[in-house]
């Protein structure tokens, strides 16, 4: 579970999702808007959670899916950036073995906290 | 397909009672080869294969050859590594934008070696692999990656039915609120929340790790053991009526674990099945497709163990393309999808003054009619060498043979086939001799 702090301003916070290493993925990221996007759609990965003073003490969920539809095992990582007004305020990284003509799932939450 | 085979191998049987001298010359020497060779520094050093190492970054690259070069130039034997330059440089990011520009480039191979010679002389040899084009490889067709992302971003889009993640950020949020409601005053800090949280949320395994795995039941009581006991480290005590509450929220994290579960792992399964039930469909339709495919390679020796030491022994190169016929690449016709043309050429020149010959040059083709894993083939070589010593002959000849094969799996094919060859220069008699020695092997091969 990642705790995101972000400052009070009027600065939205937004997050930058990558998968790298797995030329087949999708992702679901639940907050108050529920972001979707994949690989064959052009990947689309930046989006914008909200405003600070909405987002506060808010649980954010997400799944992502990787599928490997090669003969061999491929080691992807999945990366999401959280950030406001240019400044990061969190990153939450992971490296996962997807086997061989198969998909996997990795999942995780956030709780969102505006402090002064 | 079998049927056709098999009555074409009986009327060259036939043919066979016409056959001059059959037990001399048997089909073998006829049999045009045309798999694709396999030129790499373990093949051109006979190395296991099974021995090589793949480095995946710059710093096991250097490591790896470190330990058999050294920075004199000394070389030892053993060295057996196969350096695939997209693996090793994408990650940094100043290279990334190039690969995605010159995708062709992500399978080039490069392939070094050692071994001891005769004596106490080494040898060493390197090997290029590149395959610019396979529109036969499924892994790499677009449309087919497309595909499976649909696939997987469906299972969170099912109309009327909110997702797992959603069903999980729904199921925190009520947790959440449990959690603020312990301390109507004042807000549990942040960390303390993220760490109860954390036993509600993630992954369904990690969950099921550490609860119980087999039994709903069990899963709530040891789950509401753990969440009580990282309460009481904050000394959060409760009463009887939030005990309750955090027994409902317990029971719904089992149910949603348990679900989660069951649709996952037979997700899972159909994942696995789709995919090779349309790898199978893409193969069967896409068999003759564009491939085009470079090799090279030499070898050297060095009987100091240095680099500087180093004489060319031989060196090779092959070239090969193969996809439709010319005018019915966009075509649906039977004939389009039944039937592919191959042409290959290869060069091998020998510095090596102890072998027969100076240089080899073998070009030619074949013609294949059929599916992706059985068909009928019509080949035609043409070869020329020059032979080594003080004489200015050549030895040329073609060959041609009719066949079929059949795969058996990945890699193996059953092959059967008759052939003749025509020597237009050389030493041997000029002589047109189809045998029908029924050549058939079952054997790896490498092939368009």
């Amino acid at each position: 579970m990642e705790l995101i702090r972000f400052s009070k301003t009027d600065k939205p916070v937004s997050i930058d999702i990558q998968v790298e290493e797995a030329p087949v993925w999708s992702y679901i990221y639940v907050g108050d808007l529920t972001f979707k996007s994949k690989s064959s759609a052009g990947g689309n990965s930046n989006h914008i959670l909200g405003l600070p003073v909405n987002l506060d003490d808010d649980i954010n969920s997400w799944d992502i899916r990787l599928g490997n539809i090669s003969t061999s095992t491929l080691t992807a990582t999945v990366t999401i950036t959280w950030t406001q007004d240019d400044k990061v305020l969190n990153i939450w990284t992971r490296q996962i073995d997807v086997p061989a003509e198969a998909a996997v799932k990795i999942s995780d939450d956030a709780l969102l906290e505006a402090t002064n | 397909m079998k049927k056709i085979i098999l009555i074409c191998i009986g009327i060259l049987a036939g043919a066979s009672l016409y056959a001059q001298n059959p037990d001399s010359i048997t089909i073998d020497d006829y049999y045009v080869d045309f798999s694709v060779p396999d030129i790499t520094a373990f093949s051109i050093l006979d190395i296991n294969s099974n021995d090589v190492v793949r480095p995946g970054n710059v710093k096991e690259l250097a490591v790896g050859i470190q330990n058999y070069v050294d920075q004199d130039g000394n070389l030892k034997p053993g060295l057996a590594m196969e350096i695939a330059p997209y693996r090793i440089l994408a990650k940094a990011l100043k290279v990334r934008s190039f690969w995605e520009k010159n995708k062709s480039l992500k399978n080039l191979q490069i392939s070094i070696g050692t071994a001891q010679g005769d004596s106490s002389n080494l040898l060493a040899a390197w090997g290029i692999n590149w395959t610019p084009i396979d529109r036969t490889d499924p892994v790499a067709n677009i449309a087919l990656q497309n595909f499976f992302a649909d696939y997987l971003a469906n299972k969170d889009s099912i109309a009327n039915q909110m997702s797992l993640a959603g069903q999980r950020n729904k199921h925190l949020q009520s947790v959440n609120q449990f959690l603020n409601s312990l301390t109507p005053t004042s807000r549990l800090s942040s960390q303390t929340k993220v760490a109860i949280l954390q036993y509600f949320g993630g992954g369904y395994r990690s969950r099921l790790l550490r609860y119980d795995s087999t039994d709903n039941q069990l899963y709530a009581l040891v789950m509401k053991d753990t969440v009580l006991q990282k309460l009481g480290t904050f000394n959060i005590n409760l009463d009887s009526a939030q005990s309750n509450a955090l027994s409902m929220l317990i029971v719904q994290n089992a149910k949603l674990t348990f679900t989660e579960q069951a649709e996952e792992e037979e997700f899972a399964e159909n994942f696995s099945e789709e995919l090779k039930r349309q790898k199978k469909i893409f193969i069967e339709e896409n068999w003759n497709r564009l491939v085009i495919q470079l090799k090279a390679g030499s070898k050297y020796n060095s009987a100091e163990n240095t680099i500087k030491d180093l004489s060319l022994l031989n060196w090779r190169i092959f070239g090969g393309i193969a996809g439709r016929i010319p005018g019915l690449a966009n075509s649906n016709s039977t004939l389009a999808k039944s039937s592919q043309v191959i042409y290959q050429a290869s060069y091998i020149n020998y510095k090596d003054k102890s072998m027969p010959l100076k240089w080899e040059f073998s070009t030619g083709g074949r013609l294949l009619l059929g599916k992706a894993d059985k068909r009928l083939s019509a080949e035609f070589l043409y070869s020329q060498a020059t032979i080594n010593g003080e004489t200015t002959d050549k030895s040329e000849y073609i060959r041609y043979t009719i066949g079929g094969e059949m795969k058996i799996n990945e890699g193996l094919w059953l092959e059967l086939a008759v052939g003749g060859q025509k020597f237009l220069q050389g030493n041997d008699d000029t002589r047109v001799v189809p045998q029908f020695g029924l050549k058939y092997a079952i054997q790896k091969k490498s092939r368009f």
